[in-house]
Protein backbone atom coordinates (compact mmCIF):
# COMPACT_ATOMS: atom_id res chain seq x y z
CA UNK A 1 0.00 0.00 0.00
CA UNK A 2 3.06 2.49 0.65
CA UNK A 3 4.30 1.60 -2.57
CA UNK A 4 1.62 2.96 -4.11
CA UNK A 5 1.47 6.09 -2.35
CA UNK A 6 5.78 5.97 -3.50
CA UNK A 7 4.26 5.49 -7.30
CA UNK A 8 1.74 7.82 -7.30
CA UNK A 9 4.08 10.58 -5.54
CA UNK A 10 6.99 9.59 -8.01
CA UNK A 11 4.46 10.50 -10.37
CA UNK A 12 3.59 13.33 -9.38
CA UNK A 13 6.00 15.83 -11.21
CA UNK A 14 6.23 13.17 -14.55
CA UNK A 15 5.49 14.96 -18.00
CA UNK A 16 2.72 15.44 -19.28
CA UNK A 17 1.23 17.91 -16.51
CA UNK A 18 -2.83 17.23 -17.09
CA UNK A 19 -3.85 20.53 -15.25
CA UNK A 20 -7.13 19.95 -16.85
CA UNK A 21 -7.50 16.48 -15.18
CA UNK A 22 -6.65 18.23 -11.85
CA UNK A 23 -9.09 21.07 -12.22
CA UNK A 24 -11.99 18.50 -13.05
CA UNK A 25 -10.43 16.88 -9.64
CA UNK A 26 -10.61 20.00 -7.62
CA UNK A 27 -13.90 20.81 -8.89
CA UNK A 28 -15.37 17.09 -7.77
CA UNK A 29 -13.84 17.06 -4.42
CA UNK A 30 -13.70 20.12 -3.24
CA UNK A 31 -15.90 22.79 -5.21
CA UNK A 32 -18.93 20.16 -4.90
CA UNK A 33 -18.24 19.39 -1.42
CA UNK A 34 -18.66 22.91 -0.33
CA UNK A 35 -22.12 23.18 0.37
CA UNK A 36 -22.25 19.96 2.25
CA UNK A 37 -19.08 21.47 4.68
CA UNK A 38 -20.82 24.26 4.77
CA UNK A 39 -23.77 22.60 6.27
CA UNK A 40 -21.88 20.89 8.75
CA UNK A 41 -19.32 23.68 9.65
CA UNK A 42 -23.15 25.67 10.56
CA UNK A 43 -24.38 22.94 13.21
CA UNK A 44 -20.83 22.05 14.59
CA UNK A 45 -20.86 25.83 15.49
CA UNK A 46 -24.46 25.87 16.74
CA UNK A 47 -23.82 23.06 18.66
CA UNK A 48 -21.16 23.84 19.92
CA UNK A 49 -22.13 27.24 21.23
CA UNK A 50 -24.83 25.63 22.82
CA UNK A 51 -22.89 22.84 24.80
CA UNK A 52 -20.12 25.38 25.50
CA UNK A 53 -22.67 27.91 26.92
CA UNK A 54 -24.52 25.56 29.09
CA UNK A 55 -21.41 24.55 30.97
CA UNK A 56 -19.42 28.28 30.89
CA UNK A 57 -22.88 29.96 32.36
CA UNK A 58 -22.77 28.29 34.86
CA UNK A 59 -19.08 29.77 36.36
CA UNK A 60 -20.86 33.26 34.65
CA UNK A 61 -17.80 33.32 31.62
CA UNK A 62 -20.40 32.40 28.95
CA UNK A 63 -18.25 34.88 27.06
CA UNK A 64 -15.66 32.29 26.47
CA UNK A 65 -18.04 30.23 24.33
CA UNK A 66 -16.38 32.51 21.21
CA UNK A 67 -12.94 31.13 22.30
CA UNK A 68 -13.89 27.97 22.95
CA UNK A 69 -15.83 27.44 19.54
CA UNK A 70 -12.84 29.16 17.48
CA UNK A 71 -10.52 27.34 19.25
CA UNK A 72 -12.21 23.60 18.70
CA UNK A 73 -13.14 24.41 15.29
CA UNK A 74 -9.54 24.99 13.95
CA UNK A 75 -7.85 22.49 16.06
CA UNK A 76 -9.66 19.64 15.82
CA UNK A 77 -12.96 19.39 14.32
CA UNK A 78 -12.73 21.70 11.19
CA UNK A 79 -9.89 19.12 9.78
CA UNK A 80 -11.76 15.96 11.18
CA UNK A 81 -15.09 17.21 9.73
CA UNK A 82 -14.04 18.09 6.65
CA UNK A 83 -11.92 15.37 6.05
CA UNK A 84 -14.64 13.09 6.88
CA UNK A 85 -17.19 14.95 4.66
CA UNK A 86 -15.15 14.63 1.67
CA UNK A 87 -13.96 11.03 2.53
CA UNK A 88 -17.67 10.24 2.17
CA UNK A 89 -18.90 12.72 -0.72
CA UNK A 90 -15.82 12.39 -2.88
CA UNK A 91 -13.38 9.22 -1.48
CA UNK A 92 -16.70 6.97 -2.12
CA UNK A 93 -17.22 8.51 -5.75
CA UNK A 94 -12.84 8.59 -6.72
CA UNK A 95 -13.52 4.48 -5.38
CA UNK A 96 -16.58 3.61 -7.22
CA UNK A 97 -15.19 5.35 -10.46
CA UNK A 98 -11.73 3.71 -10.41
CA UNK A 99 -13.22 0.38 -9.25
CA UNK A 100 -15.70 0.38 -12.00
CA UNK A 101 -12.84 0.85 -14.29
CA UNK A 102 -10.77 -1.69 -13.04
CA UNK A 103 -13.55 -4.27 -13.12
CA UNK A 104 -14.40 -3.81 -16.91
CA UNK A 105 -11.05 -3.61 -17.87
CA UNK A 106 -10.81 0.14 -18.89
CA UNK A 107 -7.55 0.54 -16.63
CA UNK A 108 -5.65 -2.38 -19.20
CA UNK A 109 -7.04 -0.48 -22.08
CA UNK A 110 -5.31 2.51 -20.81
CA UNK A 111 -2.16 0.65 -20.56
CA UNK A 112 -2.52 -0.79 -23.85
CA UNK A 113 -2.87 2.91 -25.42
CA UNK A 114 0.21 3.28 -23.14
CA UNK A 115 -1.35 6.01 -20.93
CA UNK A 116 0.07 4.91 -17.16
CA UNK A 117 -3.13 4.49 -15.37
CA UNK A 118 -1.37 5.88 -12.03
CA UNK A 119 -0.37 9.17 -13.85
CA UNK A 120 -3.90 9.16 -15.27
CA UNK A 121 -6.10 8.65 -12.76
CA UNK A 122 -4.48 8.90 -9.16
CA UNK A 123 -2.39 12.15 -9.58
CA UNK A 124 -4.70 14.41 -10.75
CA UNK A 125 -6.55 13.43 -7.65
CA UNK A 126 -4.19 13.53 -5.33
CA UNK A 127 -4.00 16.93 -6.38
CA UNK A 128 -7.11 17.98 -6.13
CA UNK A 129 -7.38 16.27 -2.59
CA UNK A 130 -4.13 17.91 -1.43
CA UNK A 131 -5.83 21.39 -3.01
CA UNK A 132 -9.11 21.52 -1.98
CA UNK A 133 -8.79 19.99 1.74
CA UNK A 134 -7.17 22.97 3.59
CA UNK A 135 -9.36 25.05 1.60
CA UNK A 136 -12.77 23.39 2.88
CA UNK A 137 -10.88 23.41 6.62
CA UNK A 138 -10.66 27.28 6.60
CA UNK A 139 -14.02 27.45 4.90
CA UNK A 140 -15.39 25.06 7.63
CA UNK A 141 -13.88 26.90 10.40
CA UNK A 142 -14.93 30.35 9.65
CA UNK A 143 -18.71 29.34 8.89
CA UNK A 144 -18.63 27.40 12.44
CA UNK A 145 -17.59 30.35 14.17
CA UNK A 146 -19.87 32.85 12.60
CA UNK A 147 -22.99 30.16 13.33
CA UNK A 148 -21.98 30.60 16.98
CA UNK A 149 -21.31 34.05 16.46
CA UNK A 150 -25.03 34.55 14.94
CA UNK A 151 -26.38 32.37 17.29
CA UNK A 152 -24.93 33.64 20.57
CA UNK A 153 -25.14 36.86 19.62
CA UNK A 154 -29.40 36.40 18.79
CA UNK A 155 -30.40 33.69 20.83
CA UNK A 156 -27.85 33.65 23.98
CA UNK A 157 -28.09 37.08 24.25
CA UNK A 158 -24.13 37.55 24.15
CA UNK A 159 -22.14 40.56 23.78
CA UNK A 160 -20.66 40.58 19.73
CA UNK A 161 -17.48 42.32 20.42
CA UNK A 162 -16.24 40.58 23.62
CA UNK A 163 -16.97 37.33 21.32
CA UNK A 164 -14.82 38.43 18.30
CA UNK A 165 -12.10 39.28 20.96
CA UNK A 166 -11.92 36.50 22.84
CA UNK A 167 -12.08 34.49 19.10
CA UNK A 168 -8.95 36.93 18.55
CA UNK A 169 -7.31 36.81 21.42
CA UNK A 170 -7.41 32.71 21.76
CA UNK A 171 -6.85 31.44 18.42
CA UNK A 172 -2.89 31.85 17.75
CA UNK A 173 -1.26 31.06 14.36
CA UNK A 174 -0.16 27.95 15.74
CA UNK A 175 -3.58 27.12 16.30
CA UNK A 176 -4.53 27.77 12.72
CA UNK A 177 -1.40 26.17 11.21
CA UNK A 178 -2.27 22.62 13.06
CA UNK A 179 -5.35 22.87 11.38
CA UNK A 180 -3.76 23.27 8.33
CA UNK A 181 -1.17 20.55 8.85
CA UNK A 182 -3.76 18.17 9.53
CA UNK A 183 -5.65 18.99 6.19
CA UNK A 184 -2.99 18.33 4.43
CA UNK A 185 -2.31 15.18 5.96
CA UNK A 186 -5.62 14.52 5.63
CA UNK A 187 -5.78 15.68 2.04
CA UNK A 188 -3.05 13.02 1.19
CA UNK A 189 -5.00 10.27 2.82
CA UNK A 190 -7.82 10.50 1.72
CA UNK A 191 -6.73 10.48 -2.13
CA UNK A 192 -4.19 7.61 -1.39
CA UNK A 193 -6.95 5.40 0.40
CA UNK A 194 -9.74 6.07 -2.53
CA UNK A 195 -7.59 5.44 -5.29
CA UNK A 196 -5.58 3.07 -3.90
CA UNK A 197 -8.95 0.50 -3.08
CA UNK A 198 -10.00 1.64 -6.72
CA UNK A 199 -6.91 0.27 -8.48
CA UNK A 200 -7.52 -3.16 -6.46
CA UNK A 201 -11.12 -3.38 -6.65
CA UNK A 202 -12.20 -6.70 -8.04
CA UNK A 203 -15.38 -9.09 -8.74
CA UNK A 204 -17.99 -6.99 -11.04
CA UNK A 205 -20.89 -4.58 -9.55
CA UNK A 206 -20.16 -5.94 -5.98
CA UNK A 207 -16.34 -5.91 -5.68
CA UNK A 208 -16.94 -2.11 -6.60
CA UNK A 209 -19.44 -1.82 -3.63
CA UNK A 210 -16.77 -3.29 -1.31
CA UNK A 211 -14.18 -1.61 -1.86
CA UNK A 212 -16.11 1.50 -1.74
CA UNK A 213 -17.30 1.10 1.63
CA UNK A 214 -13.98 -0.17 2.91
CA UNK A 215 -12.87 3.30 1.38
CA UNK A 216 -14.57 5.40 3.27
CA UNK A 217 -14.34 3.15 6.66
CA UNK A 218 -10.82 2.97 6.20
CA UNK A 219 -10.52 6.82 5.72
CA UNK A 220 -12.42 7.48 8.72
CA UNK A 221 -10.23 5.38 11.08
CA UNK A 222 -7.06 6.51 9.82
CA UNK A 223 -8.22 10.33 10.28
CA UNK A 224 -9.79 9.55 13.56
CA UNK A 225 -6.81 7.93 14.71
CA UNK A 226 -3.71 10.24 12.82
CA UNK A 227 -5.95 13.24 14.26
CA UNK A 228 -5.20 12.24 17.68
CA UNK A 229 -1.34 11.52 16.44
CA UNK A 230 -1.23 14.86 15.25
CA UNK A 231 -2.22 16.69 18.08
CA UNK A 232 0.03 14.78 20.53
CA UNK A 233 2.83 15.31 18.25
CA UNK A 234 2.20 18.62 17.70
CA UNK A 235 1.32 20.04 20.83
CA UNK A 236 3.67 20.17 23.65
CA UNK B 1 -19.38 18.85 -25.58
CA UNK B 2 -18.66 18.91 -22.18
CA UNK B 3 -18.65 22.33 -20.72
CA UNK B 4 -15.31 22.97 -19.43
CA UNK B 5 -15.30 26.86 -18.95
CA UNK B 6 -17.94 26.14 -16.76
CA UNK B 7 -16.27 23.96 -14.71
CA UNK B 8 -13.25 26.23 -14.52
CA UNK B 9 -15.52 28.84 -13.50
CA UNK B 10 -16.58 27.03 -10.54
CA UNK B 11 -13.34 26.02 -9.61
CA UNK B 12 -11.65 29.38 -9.49
CA UNK B 13 -14.49 31.11 -7.27
CA UNK B 14 -13.78 28.04 -5.21
CA UNK B 15 -10.77 28.69 -5.09
CA UNK B 16 -10.63 32.50 -4.35
CA UNK B 17 -13.21 31.84 -1.82
CA UNK B 18 -11.23 29.29 -0.04
CA UNK B 19 -7.92 31.61 0.04
CA UNK B 20 -10.31 34.43 1.33
CA UNK B 21 -11.23 32.27 4.29
CA UNK B 22 -7.24 30.71 4.74
CA UNK B 23 -5.97 34.35 4.46
CA UNK B 24 -9.18 35.79 6.96
CA UNK B 25 -8.51 32.77 9.72
CA UNK B 26 -4.38 33.03 9.24
CA UNK B 27 -3.92 37.00 9.61
CA UNK B 28 -7.51 38.26 11.20
CA UNK B 29 -8.02 35.78 13.67
CA UNK B 30 -4.53 34.08 13.96
CA UNK B 31 -2.33 37.17 14.24
CA UNK B 32 -0.16 35.78 11.62
CA UNK B 33 2.51 38.57 11.01
CA UNK B 34 3.73 38.77 7.73
CA UNK B 35 6.42 41.04 8.20
CA UNK B 36 8.40 39.92 10.97
CA UNK B 37 10.22 42.98 11.48
CA UNK B 38 7.53 44.74 13.10
CA UNK B 39 8.56 43.64 16.31
CA UNK B 40 11.71 43.90 18.58
CA UNK B 41 12.50 41.87 21.81
CA UNK B 42 13.07 41.84 25.42
CA UNK B 43 13.38 39.70 27.79
CA UNK B 44 12.28 39.74 31.82
CA UNK B 45 13.18 37.29 34.47
CA UNK B 46 10.68 36.72 37.35
CA UNK B 47 10.79 34.86 40.64
CA UNK B 48 7.24 33.02 39.59
CA UNK B 49 5.77 33.08 36.30
CA UNK B 50 2.66 31.53 37.44
CA UNK B 51 -0.08 30.70 35.24
CA UNK B 52 1.34 32.82 32.04
CA UNK B 53 1.77 31.39 28.75
CA UNK B 54 3.90 31.43 25.05
CA UNK B 55 1.79 33.20 22.92
CA UNK B 56 -0.39 35.44 26.31
CA UNK B 57 -0.34 39.54 25.37
CA UNK B 58 1.87 42.09 26.63
CA UNK B 59 0.09 45.09 27.66
CA UNK B 60 0.66 48.57 29.21
CA UNK B 61 -2.51 50.50 30.31
CA UNK B 62 -4.67 47.36 29.29
CA UNK B 63 -3.32 47.88 25.53
CA UNK B 64 -2.18 45.07 24.15
CA UNK B 65 1.49 45.79 22.37
CA UNK B 66 3.17 42.42 22.21
CA UNK B 67 3.40 38.72 22.61
CA UNK B 68 4.92 36.76 24.97
CA UNK B 69 7.65 34.48 22.68
CA UNK B 70 8.90 31.82 24.88
CA UNK B 71 8.92 30.87 28.63
CA UNK B 72 11.99 29.21 29.77
CA UNK B 73 14.46 28.33 33.51
CA UNK B 74 17.66 30.56 33.94
CA UNK B 75 19.19 31.03 36.91
CA UNK B 76 15.89 29.59 38.68
CA UNK B 77 14.12 32.27 37.63
CA UNK B 78 11.27 32.55 34.92
CA UNK B 79 12.53 33.69 31.67
CA UNK B 80 9.86 35.40 29.88
CA UNK B 81 10.88 36.77 26.19
CA UNK B 82 8.72 39.44 24.58
CA UNK B 83 8.03 40.67 21.38
CA UNK B 84 7.05 43.94 21.70
CA UNK B 85 5.57 46.44 18.66
CA UNK B 86 8.47 48.61 17.30
CA UNK B 87 6.23 51.86 17.56
CA UNK B 88 6.26 51.17 21.06
CA UNK B 89 9.50 52.18 22.87
CA UNK B 90 10.23 51.43 26.40
CA UNK B 91 12.26 53.48 28.89
CA UNK B 92 15.15 51.57 30.40
CA UNK B 93 13.57 51.59 34.35
CA UNK B 94 10.42 49.83 32.77
CA UNK B 95 8.59 47.33 35.01
CA UNK B 96 7.13 44.37 33.90
CA UNK B 97 4.62 42.34 36.50
CA UNK B 98 2.64 39.62 35.77
CA UNK B 99 -0.95 40.47 36.13
CA UNK B 100 -4.63 38.52 35.28
CA UNK B 101 -7.48 39.87 33.34
CA UNK B 102 -10.35 39.16 36.09
CA UNK B 103 -10.77 36.38 38.78
CA UNK B 104 -10.54 33.34 36.11
CA UNK B 105 -9.30 35.05 33.01
CA UNK B 106 -5.29 34.56 31.55
CA UNK B 107 -2.57 35.83 33.03
CA UNK B 108 -0.35 38.81 30.33
CA UNK B 109 2.18 40.78 31.03
CA UNK B 110 1.68 44.07 32.12
CA UNK B 111 4.34 46.68 31.84
CA UNK B 112 4.38 50.13 33.69
CA UNK B 113 7.03 52.66 31.42
CA UNK B 114 9.33 54.27 33.35
CA UNK B 115 10.82 58.01 32.88
CA UNK B 116 14.53 57.26 31.80
CA UNK B 117 16.03 59.12 28.80
CA UNK B 118 17.30 55.70 27.16
CA UNK B 119 14.88 53.29 25.93
CA UNK B 120 15.43 49.64 25.43
CA UNK B 121 16.79 48.38 22.86
CA UNK B 122 16.49 44.56 20.78
CA UNK B 123 17.74 41.86 22.70
CA UNK B 124 17.84 43.90 26.47
CA UNK B 125 16.27 43.21 29.77
CA UNK B 126 13.77 44.36 32.11
CA UNK B 127 15.51 44.86 35.06
CA UNK B 128 12.53 45.40 37.47
CA UNK B 129 10.13 43.14 37.91
CA UNK B 130 6.85 41.64 40.21
CA UNK B 131 6.20 38.25 40.27
CA UNK B 132 2.54 36.77 39.46
CA UNK B 133 0.05 37.37 42.54
CA UNK B 134 -0.40 33.71 43.82
CA UNK B 135 -4.48 33.96 44.14
CA UNK B 136 -4.82 30.71 46.34
CA UNK B 137 -2.18 32.72 48.83
CA UNK B 138 -4.45 35.95 48.97
CA UNK B 139 -7.55 34.00 49.60
CA UNK B 140 -6.49 32.06 51.96
CA UNK B 141 -4.82 35.14 53.98
CA UNK B 142 -7.85 37.19 53.46
CA UNK B 143 -10.02 34.16 54.69
CA UNK B 144 -7.99 33.76 57.92
CA UNK B 145 -8.35 37.54 58.49
CA UNK B 146 -4.95 38.61 58.66
CA UNK B 147 -4.44 40.02 55.18
CA UNK B 148 -1.02 41.82 54.87
CA UNK B 149 0.63 39.49 57.32
CA UNK B 150 2.92 36.92 55.91
CA UNK B 151 0.76 33.29 55.49
CA UNK B 152 0.52 30.97 59.00
CA UNK B 153 3.21 28.86 57.43
CA UNK B 154 5.84 31.36 56.13
CA UNK B 155 8.13 31.01 58.60
CA UNK B 156 8.13 26.86 58.88
CA UNK B 157 10.78 25.16 56.62
CA UNK B 158 10.14 21.70 55.75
Amino acid sequence: MSLFLGATLRRLPQRPFRPRLAVAAIEMIGARSLGVVMLAATFTGLVLALQGYSVLVRFGSENLVGSLVALSLTRELAPVLAALMVTARAGSAMTATIGNMAVTEQIDALKSLAVDPVHHLAVPRLVGCVVSLPLLTAIFSLTGVAAAYLFGVSVLGLDGRDFMSNVRSSVAWSDVSIGLWKSLIFGVVIAWIATFRGFGTWGGALGVGRATSRTVVDTAIVVLCGDYVVTALLSR
Amino acid sequence: MFDYTKMEIVVGVFVVLGLAALGYLSISIGGLRLRPGETYRVSARFSDVGGLKAHASVKIAGVTIGRVESIRLADYYGQVELAIRRDVPLPKDTIASIATTGLLGDSHVALSPGSAEANLADGDRISHTEPAVNITDLIGRTAFGNAGAPPPDAGVKP
